[in-house]
């Protein structure tokens, strides 16, 4: 992969790779992730995916992806780690001339939105605010994320990660859409850019294309390591009518992020781990559990869907083999 | 991308896809058995699933794991499937994903403990809106079609399965001329086939038969199902009844067609989208089976009923006056589109191959197919999408 740094800030990401029947353009708008700008960039992003003066609904732009460049686009709004993404992508199949125009028209929306008066066409930021609210909504009927989102409130309240994604609820009916249209101009020039191409393309036609865009990127820190106190183990327990309990278990660690991996992957990062052949394998107490990593803070997260009489016995089984990695541990020293 | 063929010594059905540059292999060994199996406890080709990993003196997961590879399984209507996916020691992969499926290990204690976690693997499904809303719409259209049954049954029918009633699936469906195995990845061709020739040691057999179902008409035409989530979730299904047509014709004429009413460019999409009639979790697809097949569109709704209607009426309206050349070329490429970046990805690859052996489906031949589709063809497909067809079913606080 190459990486590039245009005059006016922007950094771009060139991954050339010809073994692709396609490929992949994305322009990403990258911002701290704040509980201020969280629910207005969730809805931006949205609004500006409806329509762009070039190509003014959602069939038109449909329509002009498949005309220009043979594929699709997409515009969505990101959590990553504690930053917050709108991202602009665009899929071509191979011919040379789709990439430059997929991005083309990525820049077309990203630069010529839709606007009517002072703000965004306002059916379309209505639409999106009904949209944004059931998406926030919804986090709800998926249990095991809801479990996880609850664990990860808890857990980071100090910290962006425990911010939620798709913002909230009360700020949704706050928004207007000129007010829309002033945080859109605020922070089109004020986030970090970043422009990737994956795929068979012409490198130095990318980046003229890439520059032609004339986005403005602001340099930021991308090191935002937090400090974090060590705490009691908390428990949140909420009651609901449903058939299977959702156990979500943060741990936090301090270690190197390879280690880390590692270790995670004989703890429960898959059908050979010791959660898995433990608690599944042996005792019969649940069809899935795992544990992953969050790259951005190394906590390690387990779940496992299970039926609540098992909890604690659960409960004492993930306890039992995290003491056991602590003897791995001393054992080294 | 290039697709080889071969057929065993022992019958299975051997495919390689080529994928030059790819670091990783996938090799999916599956057998013609799946849930919608007529003759045994509904959730039997499931269960068997499970317990194929079990062996007498080794343990699958650990060997897979020792030689950098991940492993599972899935089941689906038709087909019971095993893969493994690894970057290196592609061959003894291979040969243990080609052993462990033949060497079973049953005993009437590892069945009865597999029941817990069958249990526990229902019960999620009993708690995901998507799954359920998915399934009641299958029985709408269907009585005696199997294809109604949950995948893997219910608590009942699995408290029911035991070892002798697996070991006679086995026997009957495990064998050379009901299997196939899909390698997919940057392989040498040749080699590849003759390593497979000589670990396959799955025995000869007989091929499964289809049964055909007479499922006439519709069953229940609207299925609701309460359930506590934040909004209704629907699927709109138009049952299959010309099985006449090639499943060539009616997967891709069919997805052609969807993708004319209320595909993304589509007029109809646009306006359900902005009046708030769908979410943009909105999805369609054509469900192709031997004996059983359908046009299905599914989403987010509260007013899923007002939404199968504009669907309705917008066929009618295309029934009537025909069909815009320009939208219909613009279909046709965005499946083409779709079609060709699917290939990039290995899992997709091979699972849609694994599919297409036991119905007779070309994977090389889709894309010629969208290309020689003529207006005529959407036009007679229409008749799939009218209102004495079609069943729909939401789940949801009602």
């Amino acid at each position: 992969m190459e990486i590039a740094e245009l005059g006016n800030g922007v950094r771009v990401f060139m991954y050339k790779e010809d073994k692709f029947n396609s490929c992949g353009v994305a322009v990403l708008l990258r911002r701290r992730l704040t509980r201020d700008e969280v629910t207005a960039n969730a809805l931006l992003v949205n609004v500006m995916g409806l329509g762009c003066r070039k190509y003014r609904s959602p069939a038109e732009l449909n329509r002009a992806a498949s005309h220009l460049f043979g594929g699709c686009f997409g515009c969505v709004n990101m959590k990553k780690g504690n930053w917050q993404l709108s991202e602009f992508y665009a899929e071509t199949v191979n011919e040379g001339v789709n990439v430059k125009n997929a991005l083309k028209f990525l820049g077309d929306i990203i630069l010529k939105p839709l606007t009517e008066g002072e703000g965004f066409k306002t059916e379309y930021v209505e639409r999106e605010k009904q949209a944004l609210k059931s998406i926030i909504y919804s986090v709800k009927d998926n249990k095991k994320d809801y479990a996880k989102r609850k664990l990860e409130e808890k857990m980071f309240i100090d910290e962006g990660y425990g911010i939620y994604g798709d913002g909230y609820i009360e700020d949704v009916d706050k928004i207007t859409s000129e007010g829309l249209y002033r945080h859109y101009t605020d922070i089109i020039g004020t986030s970090a850019v970043d422009i990737i191409a994956v795929g068979n393309f012409d490198k130095n036609e990318f980046l003229t294309a890439a520059e032609g865009l004339n986005l403005k990127g602001q340099r930021t820190e991308t090191n935002n390591k937090k400090e974090f106190k060590k705490k009691d183990t908390s428990y949140i327990t909420e009651k609901m009518d449903i058939t299977q309990g959702k156990l979500c278990m943060g741990i936090r660690t301090e270690t190197d992020y390879y280690a880390l991996l590692t270790a995670n992957e004989i703890f429960g990062g898959g059908a050979n781990s010791r959660l898995f052949m433990k608690v599944r394998e042996e005792e019969s107490l649940c069809y899935y559990i795992s544990s992953n990593v969050v790259r951005c803070n190394g906590t390690v997260i387990v779940q496992s869907g299970i039926s609540s009489e098992n909890v604690r016995r659960i409960n004492d089984i993930i306890s039992e083999e995290l003491k056991n990695f602590e003897n791995v541990t001393e054992k080294r020293n | 991308m290039k697709i080889y063929f071969k057929q065993l010594q022992n019958g299975t059905k051997c495919y390689i896809i080529y994928k030059g540059g790819y670091k990783t292999v996938q090799a999916v060994f599956s057998v013609n058995f799946g849930s919608a199996e007529p003759n045994c406890i509904p959730g039997s080709a499931h269960f068997l699933e499970h317990k194929v990993f079990e062996q007498k003196d080794k343990n699958v997961m650990k060997e897979f794991s020792e030689n950098s590879a991940e492993v599972n399984a899935y089941t689906n209507f038709g087909t019971t499937a095993y893969y493994f996916t690894c970057d290196r020691n592609f061959e003894e992969n291979l040969k243990l994903l080609l052993d462990f499926t033949t060497n079973p290990y049953l005993t009437d204690e590892n069945v009865e403990k597999e029941k817990g976690i069958i249990e526990e693997e229902i019960k999620m499904y009993e708690d995901d809106p998507w799954w359920q809303v998915y399934f009641n719409l299958l029985r709408g259209p269907y009585v005696k079609n199997p294809v109604r049954n949950n995948i893997a049954g219910t608590r009942q029918d699995i408290r029911k399965i035991n070892k002798d009633a697996l070991e006679e699936c086995y026997g009957k469906y495990y064998c050379g001329e009901n299997s196939a195995l899909v390698i997919c990845g940057d392989v040498d061709i040749d080699k590849t086939f003759s390593l497979a020739d000589s670990f396959v040691s799955l025995k000869k057999g007989e091929k499964r038969k289809e049964t055909f179902f007479e499922d006439e008409g519709i069953n229940k035409s609207l299925y609701m199902v309460k359930m506590d989530i934040s909004k209704p979730n629907f699927n709109l299904g138009f049952k299959e009844n010309n099985f006449e047509l090639s499943s060539e014709d009616r997967l891709c004429e069919t997805r052609l067609l969807l993708d004319v009413i209320c595909g993304k460019s589509s007029e109809l999409y646009e306006k359900l989208y902005l009046r708030g009639l769908i979410d943009k979790d909105f999805s369609m697809e054509y469900l192709l089976g031997n004996n059983f097949g359908g046009a299905i569109i599914s989403g987010v709704s509260e007013r899923a009923e007002a939404a199968a209607d504009e669907i309705l009426r917008y066929a009618e309206r295309l029934k009537n006056r025909g069909i815009d050349e320009n939208l219909l070329e613009n279909s046709r490429k965005r499946l083409i589109s779709a079609h060709l970046r699917g290939q990039n990805c290995l899992n997709g690859l091979a699972a849609a191959q694994t599919d297409y052996a036991f119905k007779g489906l070309k994977l090389t031949e889709i894309c010629e197919r969208y290309k020689t589709i003529t207006k005529d063809d959407i036009i007679n497909r229409l008749d799939i999408i009218n209102g004495d067809n079609l069943c729909l079913s939401i789940v949801g606080s009602l």
